[in-house]
């Protein structure tokens, strides 16, 4: 599945304008959780992280572990800040209304899996 | 080959910047991506330098970050004037941790960042003193393509001291010696560090090296050997009683190999059996016990690499397992002194194990009665015998026949293969004397040996290979060469009499061609040139 499709499906709201040629990148694998360290240890390169940690580094920690985007949840959003920094880093933004627990079950019904 | 042992980068760590962590961090991967680091290690470098610079900030009130990279090793410091670590063990627990309620609101202080540090590295020191601050290092070894890690696997040379008895170009099994006028002359890109040619040489030209001054060094601190140094002196003097003696000569502790060499074979054999290899042919498993044997594959055998075991050598874990940094330790053969210092041992902090067994010897027959009544010590009930089948195999020839039959697959993929270069394995070192049967027979059943759980450390990434045999990367270049070999080989007398300083008429044709040697060092063909000329 592209992330293009997914963010359409979960009904996303998207936080900056997706880069050309993002939308079609493809996304298997995904991470919920709002421990940085847990993040890093496990979250599956490539994938999209939950998280309803809105601070600048949630930014940092999402591009070192290598991850695609991030999905704040329960309509949260962060700073402006923080936003144009995840665009300078290339790393993609949502928020969702949804809670972390739907969402993700949402995303686990699409297809998408934990596993590095 | 431009000196790349000491690169030192320094990146700040800003003081009490919450939103600045990684800051450090990313400026340490850009440059980790210069040096062409490949994926899997960069990831974790990443990772691990993120939880470091996250505590210097959390914790350490800020500090900087510094990267130190020497062939085939990245090391990492990073230091704070933080309060220090009250309880070092407790803080190694996931789950533990200090962090105050603001770094907690952002995620951080769940207890897993030493834990995570730890995993994603392949040693990590500590150094806190309470009040001063902490200073921490974690090594990864580097897979990239740019960091040769060869340049000491080669026998220590005193050409000097050369006697011209050409032992040494006969005792190569890769053909690496040839002998010239100032004495021996390696092809380093073909030697393996095996020592054959240190067993063959009788005035001392080739020699294992290391600190000569074994009383002066041990100053009370740590020593680390492999099983067969400390067996050296059956039958007349056990194990024990060259413990003993190596405490007389003032080191604080011995700590032998031999556990690491157990745990690694233990973890071969799990590897072997739940391997699969997708859709590559399959091969025999070979435990990489002997890094002679590994650097032999490397270079001559490239097809049978995929199955080399994905582990580090037993040297290189007891090295990432020992934390007291003023260790001293004894190799072997060149091999396993290369395997300490690309794992990050200092060279001065390699003994002579040739001049060390002759300060224990010494001690040993002022000391100790030698024995007459010796007896065979009995074996120890229930020794774990691995349920696959092994095919342990011992000296060069003996090896390469074995590899050379694997390439050409007549072994089954279940088959795992336990290669040693030297005959008896490291019993039969040309550092060690004594005879391999016996001391080796007599380590199995030896009260000296410790039963401690090792670990073994697995190796990140594939075998770098070596370009070894190839003539040239360009293959019509190569195959022009070889064709000029085969027609001059055939103008050459056959008898690899040696007197050109090559090992074979062969080696010597290719040596011509490929303009390490001139034409006219063969006396055979100089005899038809001065014929051809009256």
């Amino acid at each position: 599945m592209t992330i293009g499709e997914l963010s359409r499906k979960l009904n996303l709201e998207e936080l900056a304008t997706i880069p050309a040629g993002r939308d079609s990148q493809r996304v298997t694998g995904g991470f919920v959780s709002d421990l940085l360290s847990d993040v890093l240890a496990c979250a599956p390169q490539g994938g999209l992280l939950v998280t309803a940690q809105v601070h600048m580094n949630v930014v940092a920690v999402s591009v070192h572990a290598g991850l695609a985007g991030v999905i704040f949840v329960s309509g949260r959003r962060p700073c402006e800040e923080v936003i144009a920094k995840a665009v300078e880093q290339d790393l993609l933004l949502y928020s969702s209304q949804s809670t972390s627990f739907d969402l993700v079950g949402e995303m686990y019904a699409l297809g998408l899996r934990g596993g590095r | 080959m431009v000196d790349q042992s000491e690169h030192l980068f320094t990146y700040p760590i800003a003081r009490d910047r919450y939103d600045m962590i990684g800051t450090a961090t990313s400026m340490l991967k850009a440059d980790l991506k210069r040096l062409g680091l490949d994926a899997a290690s960069l990831r974790r470098a990443v990772i691990a330098a993120y939880e470091s610079e996250a505590n210097a900030v959390i914790h350490g009130k800020g500090g900087h970050m510094s990267a130190r990279f020497s062939p085939g090793l990245l090391a990492v410091e990073v230091a704070d004037e933080g309060p220090g670590i009250a309880d070092l063990e407790m803080a190694m627990r996931e789950g533990f941790s200090t962090a105050p309620e603001e770094a907690r609101e952002l995620g951080f202080g769940a207890g897993m960042g030493l834990p995570n540090i730890k995993n994603n590295s392949d040693r990590l020191v500590i150094d806190s003193t309470p009040g001063v601050g902490t200073r921490l290092i974690f090594e990864l070894e580097l897979v990239a393509p740019g960091f040769d890690s060869d340049g000491q696997i080669t026998p220590h040379m005193d050409p000097s001291r050369c006697k011209h008895c050409r032992q040494c170009v006969g005792a190569c099994p890769t053909a690496a010696i040839r002998l010239r006028k100032g004495g021996p002359a390696l092809l380093k890109h073909l030697c393996i560090g095996c020592g054959a040619c240190i067993a063959g040489c009788s005035t001392g030209a080739l020699s294992g090296g290391g600190v000569s001054d074994p009383g002066r060094q041990a100053q009370l601190r740590p020593l680390v050997v492999p099983p067969a140094f400390l067996a050296q002196f059956t039958p007349r003097w056990d194990s024990a009683q060259a413990v003993e003696t190596l405490g007389h000569l003032g080191f604080a502790e011995v700590v032998e190999t031999g556990s690491w060499e157990t745990a690694l074979l233990d973890s071969v054999a799990q590897w072997a059996s739940s391997r699969s290899d997708g859709n590559a042919p399959r091969l025999p498993s070979i435990a990489p016990v002997c890094p002679a044997v590994v650097n032999l594959i490397r270079t001559r055998f490239h097809a049978l690499a995929a199955g080399v075991a994905p582990f580090r050598s037993p040297l290189a874990a007891a090295y990432l397992d020992t934390s007291a940094g003023d260790t001293l330790w004894v190799a072997l053969c060149p091999a396993q002194r290369n395997v300490l210092l690309a794992a990050g041992v200092a060279a001065e902090r390699i003994v002579s194990a040739a001049k060390l067994a002759g300060a224990v010897r010494g001690l040993l027959m002022e000391g100790y009665p030698s024995r007459r009544d010796f007896r065979l010590p009995a074996l120890p009930q229930g020794v774990p015998a691995g349920s696959d089948p092994w095919l342990e195999v011992s000296g060069a020839d003996e090896v390469i026949d074995i590899f050379e039959r694997a390439e050409d697959g007549a072994f089954s993929a279940e088959l795992v293969i336990v290669p040693r270069m030297c005959p008896g394995g490291c019993f039969g070192s040309p550092l060690v004397e004594g005879n391999s049967f016996l001391s080796r027979r007599v380590w199995d059943g030896d009260a000296v040996r410790s039963r401690e759980p090792a670990r073994a450390v697995s190796r990140h990434g594939d075998l770098r290979l070596r370009h070894g045999l190839r003539l040239d990367p360009d293959m019509g270049r190569a195959v022009r060469l070889l064709r000029e070999i085969q027609q001059l080989t055939s103008r050459l007398p056959g008898r690899d009499c040696g007197d050109c300083g090559a090992p074979g008429c062969t080696e010597f044709a290719e040596d011509v061609v490929l303009e390490r040697a001139g034409i006219r060092d063969c006396p055979y063909l100089q005899q038809n040139v001065e014929g051809l000329r009256s």
